[in-house]
């Protein structure tokens, strides 16, 4: 599990940092968040977030259940074990059985270990094109979903809804971030596109950064209050994904402007710094490849 | 540019490397020249890009335009062989690195062709100077021109999902974008690579009896068959190098601290790339992608 610990922080959020769990309104403050860098990757935690909503971490990565009055939705179940562990947790809250699996994209780090709950009459909804990821690169311990949808999708159970929101390629190209109806909709479960106060990881595996950007500015057009994170800090004010918009684009703009001045390719990876941003977590570990990627970005078209 | 070239042809021939000796004929590092494959089978570019075309008593089949200065220069080497027109110009695959730069073909009645895996490429990120296809295929196809046949294959998903690799019938070579450099470790992140398909790919090429030389997008003119061996049996290892240690939990940097692939040592690019390759089969393992 130590690979999964590190390599779902590294991920998205940078090096590891563990610390006491600041407090809601602390987390909530916005951007630039120093309260951010205080999250754990340690054992497994389930948080109420809201009445029915709760937020399950289990190491460095996180998800959610809505307990509804006729069972249970689930978000990515992240591993065997780990989905062993929320069974567990959502056992303590209801007694009501999960009905629906819902996953978040096709990564590994994330979808894996929903048998145990297709084994108990749920169903596994993800985006069509998730389907077509699992077929090509099958997981032994990957449930292939039953329900799939083309675009953006409204799931119903009992008393509550969640909206699944489809925005393009972005992170791999069937990433759904997703909108339960509690509290008026004000939160949003986000996963891998943005880690609060932390600057992607390395050559940002499987994003393509115009989409990124432009699937960020559409989430920041949702009037979002909080973001559910699936890596990092559990709840963030919803600058932190202008945050991240703004890093990429800014990483965009200057790379871009390094090309078009006519500066050699090799030294663009060690001349290009976005020094308003070095505060972030892992920005120094990181800026070279992050550079890099998008050298790549405008080189091929990738 | 003496110096790179005495240089690199000496490493291609000496005797004490494992690779690379099929291929030994000078080349220029930067200046872009025309190269006789065989009866009618020319290769244009340099080490940075190149493409190969196809004479024929009824027209020219041209590839990769790659972008428009490199276009003109390629029209302009094609017609210094032949006063044909360019019937066909068919892209190798969607990057910008490539595809760039097909209007002058375009304009002199070209058809373009692509594999139709491309077309959502095209659309998803636009490139003003990228010509759209005329015509798309979706599995193998032969063009026929002038009495000769110019197989276009597909091999599935590799470096993206619409690559067509090409074959004059008749002729020993392969033409095959990016997916071979020969006689390098290629670039270490691997953009737009699937690890586990791209070494599929080349299993493939391999189990194929019919062509000796392999000419890449980027690099020398060609190399043997022991170039494709050479980067199939480099991804293999790595693969097998870091999928016993990612279960084991070792994070990225242990791993590259500790790797070591002798065969590869001395290939082109592997002390700078062998860490950043690592790392993306890490993510591989990790993420599924």
């Amino acid at each position: 599990m130590k690979s999964l610990v590190l390599a779902a922080a590294m991920l998205a959020a940078g090096p590891v940092v563990a610390a006491d769990a600041p407090s809601r309104a602390e987390m909530l403050k916005p951007a630039p968040n120093p309260a951010w860098s205080a999250f754990s990757v340690k054992g497994h935690q389930t948080e109420k977030i809201a009445e029915d909503f709760y937020a399950f971490r289990y190491t460095g990565t996180r998800t959610f259940f809505l307990v509804t009055t006729e069972g249970v939705i689930v978000a990515d179940p992240i591993g065997p074990t780990a989905a062993k562990v929320l069974r567990d947790e959502i056992r303590k809250v209801t007694n009501l059985p999960v009905k629906y699996v819902v996953y978040s994209l096709e990564h590994w780090d994330h979808v894996p270990g929903a048998k145990i709950f297709k084994d108990e009459g749920a169903q596994v909804v993800a985006h069509e094109n998730c389907a077509k990821h699992f077929k090509d690169l099958p997981h032994p311990d990957i449930v292939m979903p039953g329900i799939t949808f083309p675009g953006s999708y409204e799931l119903r159970l009992g008393n509550h809804k969640i909206d699944l929101l489809y925005f393009g390629p972005n992170h791999g190209d069937c990433m759904v971030a997703m909108r339960p109806d509690v509290e008026g909709g004000k939160y949003r479960f986000i996963v891998d596109l943005m880690t609060p106060g932390g600057a992607p990881m390395a050559y940002m595996p499987d994003y393509s950064p115009h989409h990124w950007v432009r699937s960020l500015k559409e989430i920041e057009a949702l009037n979002v209050e909080a973001i559910v994170n699936g890596h990092g800090i559990t709840l963030s004010h919803p600058s932190s994904i202008s945050e991240r918009r703004r890093y990429v684009e800014a990483l965009m703009v200057a790379v871009k402007k390094a090309i078009d001045d006519g500066m050699p390719p090799n030294d663009i990876p060690e001349k290009v710094r976005l020094p308003e941003f070095a505060y972030m977590r892992g920005y120094e570990q990181y800026i070279r490849d992050n550079v890099r990627r998008i050298q790549t970005c405008y080189g091929i078209g990738w | 540019m003496t110096l790179f070239r005495a240089v690199v042809v000496a490493a291609l021939v000496c005797p004490g490397l494992a690779w690379g000796q099929a291929s030994t004929i000078p080349f220029d590092y930067r200046e872009r020249v025309t190269t006789e494959l065989a009866p009618g089978l020319y290769t244009y570019g340099n080490f940075g890009r190149r493409s190969i075309f196809v004479v024929t008593s009824e027209g020219v089949i041209a590839t990769d335009p790659v972008d428009p200065k490199f276009a003109a220069d390629y029209r302009a080497a094609i017609r210094k062989v032949t006063d044909q027109p360019v019937k066909y110009l068919v892209y190798s695959h969607q990057h910008w690195d490539h595809a760039r730069g097909g209007k002058i073909f375009k304009d002199e009645g070209a058809t373009v062709i692509s594999h139709e895996n491309c077309l959502v490429h095209f659309a998803n990120t636009p490139h003003p100077d990228i010509v759209r296809p005329d015509r798309t295929i979706r599995a193998n196809e032969d063009l026929k021109l002038g009495g000769n046949t110019f197989k276009l294959m597909y091999f599935g998903r590799n470096h993206g999902d619409c690559m067509l690799v090409m074959q004059l019938e008749g002729a020993d070579v392969l033409y095959v974008n990016d997916l071979v450099t020969p006689y390098s470790i290629g670039l270490g992140f691997m953009p737009d690579y699937d690890p586990k398909e791209w070494a599929r790919t080349l299993r493939e090429f391999e189990a194929r009896p019919d062509w000796q030389r392999v000419v890449g997008g980027h690099g020398i003119p060609f190399g043997g068959r022991d170039a494709v061996t050479q980067r199939r049996k480099f991804l293999e290892q790595l693969m097998a190098y870091v999928e016993p240690l990612y279960a084991q939990g070792k994070t990225v940097d242990e791993m590259i601290a500790a790797a070591d692939f002798p065969e590869f040592r001395d290939v082109r690019g592997y002390k700078e790339q062998v860490g950043r390759a690592i790392e993306r089969i890490y993510h591989y393992y990790e993420m599924g992608w």
